[in-house]
């Protein structure tokens, strides 16, 4: 046990005395999340097919043209439904978005080109994750009605498209309780993720120097198993990564950021140690299948910066195609940034920390295991 | 006997590192472990150390052979590796804390093991310094403080002096002659003949993974053919008479340099005659002395002038 300790401890000082590590660790997440999250928060967009489902509560004829032309455009993935259909799918985030045409649109469309009254309100309605893409929708629906409403109204709708066009839209969450999506609280757990598997490339390539300079063969000169080296570094890349995801979110506490734990801290802590670990055995494991430092290094954070893109820690998850929705779940970290999500922003209870603790834990299992099997003293 | 191995055999693939390599170290002796590149010094040593599983033979530690890599044995073992096995960003302090807890030695014992250990290599003072603030002399010495934290009964050095300044060197020497003096048993591998000859009362050549010779410096000389070449310490400057010596019966060769006269004879016997043609011709000497084989020549002698890069 004391050897075991005095592993762990080594590991820690030597990391502490890395000041590059440090900085890596702490601060360069802290400044790329602050800026990722200055521009994510309430902005973006993406040029993917949608699905969506149009309201339509006007029973004119030409309303009905509206309909048509906004399911013909393939981006929005569109088919019709009643509002309770469609409003039940928003809340289960089954869909994108909901359009919702009014009642007497058509007709007060009419009134308000000619300046008789008051435009109508086109509602648009998306879960709280997905109120980026309502602005993409707008554009699209503005160019859809435009042909709709020009051969309606004819020259009227000329006159008043001087004057902006002759209704307004809305957009609206709908969810069940949900708070809207927070580009800030995502942005800290996309770069916290980032980081530390980042550190976990640094840990590999600094056990592969201790190999290289002849530190592991003094250590193995010891009576010590190799159960225990492979355990201590396992845990001490662990704790690292736990601190410097804790002080991340010390950080997106602060008034710069305003990112709060919303939802369970016991599953924030669930999830964030759990991940810890988890990027901790995969740098173990990496290191046990590098040769050098150098060659390692490169290796190395080329597969963690694909990793954290497809864990959705760049760019939120719900931007990628259905396809690549599924297809990322195999991917550890996207479970570490779904958690950290669900705990901050969301506001989701300890429950939902279970399903990715789980995966993060079996992650950590196998990848330690794998790693404990490889690992080799000596070159 | 504190260390001894029986033959000991390792194969990697096909290539036969060590076969069959018995030596042994007794208390307060060392023994030189000496060979070419590539002749199975490190295989040996990482099997006596226990790093490596031998394919067959002992590695018997105080008498009890040594089992796997937790074996307690272990702890009678010092291994100074010839790399500067150091973490360089933390203190000399450090680095035997480190180290010392790996042998499980308690906090208190530790800090005086750490203190004895610095105080023996001269460190004392730059204890709390971190290590990539030494000179390389400094980090040998250092290297051989953490081998010695545990208190270990026999100390395994490979090849400790590499790279390391005269004063350095010297200062090592003091160190581990300290340590034979208190009972330790040394195994000392180098390419320094000079310091094997300093050091080992017992000299192991090894080459190709077999012991190709095992005894000491005296014996070692009997296994080369004695050298025929008488030398002689002359008085004064100058030898008027040395191509008069050339054609003198028995000698083959004759050459002066710094005062001293080198005389390659056909038979040693002929020794006599020299020294009385040197008497006739009234030149004075003070010394004279055939030429003995030191370690360099019997090495060179036992394992070829071949080059080996392995």
């Amino acid at each position: 046990m004391r050897a075991l300790l005095a592993l762990i401890k080594k590991d820690i000082r030597t990391f502490r005395a890395d000041r590059r590590a440090v900085i890596v660790s702490f601060a360069v997440p802290a400044v790329l999340a602050m800026m990722f999250g200055f521009v994510f928060r309430g902005s973006g967009g993406r040029d993917i097919k949608l699905h969506s489902r149009i309201v339509n509560l006007d029973a004119s004829p030409a309303s009905q043209r509206i309909v048509e032309a906004l399911v013909a455009v393939p981006l929005l993935g569109a088919a019709q439904a009643t509002q309770a259909e469609a409003e039940k799918l928003v809340r289960q985030d089954d869909i994108d978005l909901a359009i919702v045409i009014p009642e007497s649109f058509i007709a007060k469309a009419k009134a308000a080109s000619g300046g008789q009254g008051p435009k109508p309100e086109i509602r648009l309605l998306a879960p709280p994750t997905h109120m980026m893409e309502l602005r993409i929708v707008e554009g699209v629906l503005g160019k859809t009605l435009v042909g709709v409403l020009g051969t309606e109204l004819g020259a009227e709708y000329v006159r008043c498209a001087t004057d902006g066009v002759p209704y307004t839209t809305e957009q609206a969450s709908i969810s069940g309780g949900e708070p809207q999506y927070d580009g800030a609280a995502h942005a800290l757990a996309g770069m916290g993720v980032q980081f530390i598997l980042i550190g976990a490339v640094d840990a590999a390539v600094r056990m592969l120097d201790e190999r290289q300079r002849g530190l592991l063969r003094r250590v193995h000169a010891a009576p010590i198993a190799r159960s225990t080296l492979v355990l201590s570094r396992l845990l001490s890349g662990a704790l690292i990564a736990l601190v410097v995801l804790l002080f991340l979110y010390a950080f997106g506490a602060t008034p710069v950021m305003n990112v709060r734990i919303r939802g369970s801290q016991l599953g924030f802590g669930l999830v964030a140690a759990t991940f810890a670990l988890m990027a901790s055995a995969l740098g173990l494991l990496i290191a046990t299948f590098g040769k050098t430092p150098q060659a390692t290094r490169g290796v190395g954070i080329f597969i963690i910066l694909v990793a954290t893109m497809l864990s959705g820690a760049w760019f939120p998850a719900f931007l990628f195609p259905g396809w690549m929705q599924t297809a990322t779940k195999f991917v550890p970290s996207r479970w570490a940034v779904d958690g950290l999500d669900d705990m901050t922003y969301k506001g989701l209870g300890l429950e939902s920390a279970l399903q990715p603790a789980g995966v993060l834990l079996l992650a950590a299992v196998i990848f330690g295991a794998w790693a404990a099997w490889r690992f080799k003293w000596e070159e | 006997m504190l260390l001894e191995t029986k033959g000991l055999r390792k194969k990697f693939g096909d290539l036969t590192a060590v076969d069959g390599v018995s030596l042994a170290v007794e208390a307060g002796s060392c023994t030189g472990l000496l060979g070419p590149n590539g002749a199975g010094k490190t295989t040996t040593v990482s099997m006596i150390a226990g790093l490596l599983a031998p394919d067959s033979g002992q590695v018997l530690i105080g008498g009890e052979a040594l089992r796997g890599e937790t074996d307690p044995r272990k702890r009678k073992i010092g291994l100074v590796p010839q790399d500067i096995a150091l973490y360089e960003d933390l203190t000399a302090r450090d680095n035997l804390g480190i180290f010392g807890a790996l042998y499980e030695l308690d906090p208190t014992d530790l800090d005086h093991a750490a203190k004895a250990a610095l105080e023996l290599v001269g460190l004392a003072d730059r204890a709390a310094d971190k290590v990539k603030t030494y000179s390389g002399g400094m980090k040998r010495r250092l290297n051989l403080a953490v081998a010695l934290i545990h208190d270990p009964d026999v100390l395994i050095l490979d090849e400790p002096t590499v790279g390391v300044d005269p004063q350095s060197r010297s200062a090592i020497f003091d160190n581990l002659e300290t340590l034979l003096a208190r009972g330790k048993g040394i195994l000392y591998t180098t390419h320094y003949m000079e310091e094997a000859e300093r050091l080992c009362e017992r000299i192991v050549i090894v080459d190709h993974g077999k012991v190709i010779a095992d005894d000491n410096l005296r014996g070692l000389e009997k296994l080369v053919p004695p050298t025929r070449t008488l030398l002689v310490d002359l008085d004064g400057d100058g030898a008027p008479w040395l191509a008069e010596l050339r054609a003198f019966a028995g000698v083959e060769g004759a050459d002066v340099g710094d005062g001293r006269l080198a005389v390659k004879l056909v038979d040693l016997a002929r020794a006599p005659a020299v020294l009385g043609f040197l008497t006739d011709k009234q030149q004075a000497f003070h010394h004279f002395a055939t030429e003995r084989a030191d370690l360099e020549a019997i090495f060179l002698q036992l394992t070829g002038r071949k080059l080996r890069d392995a």
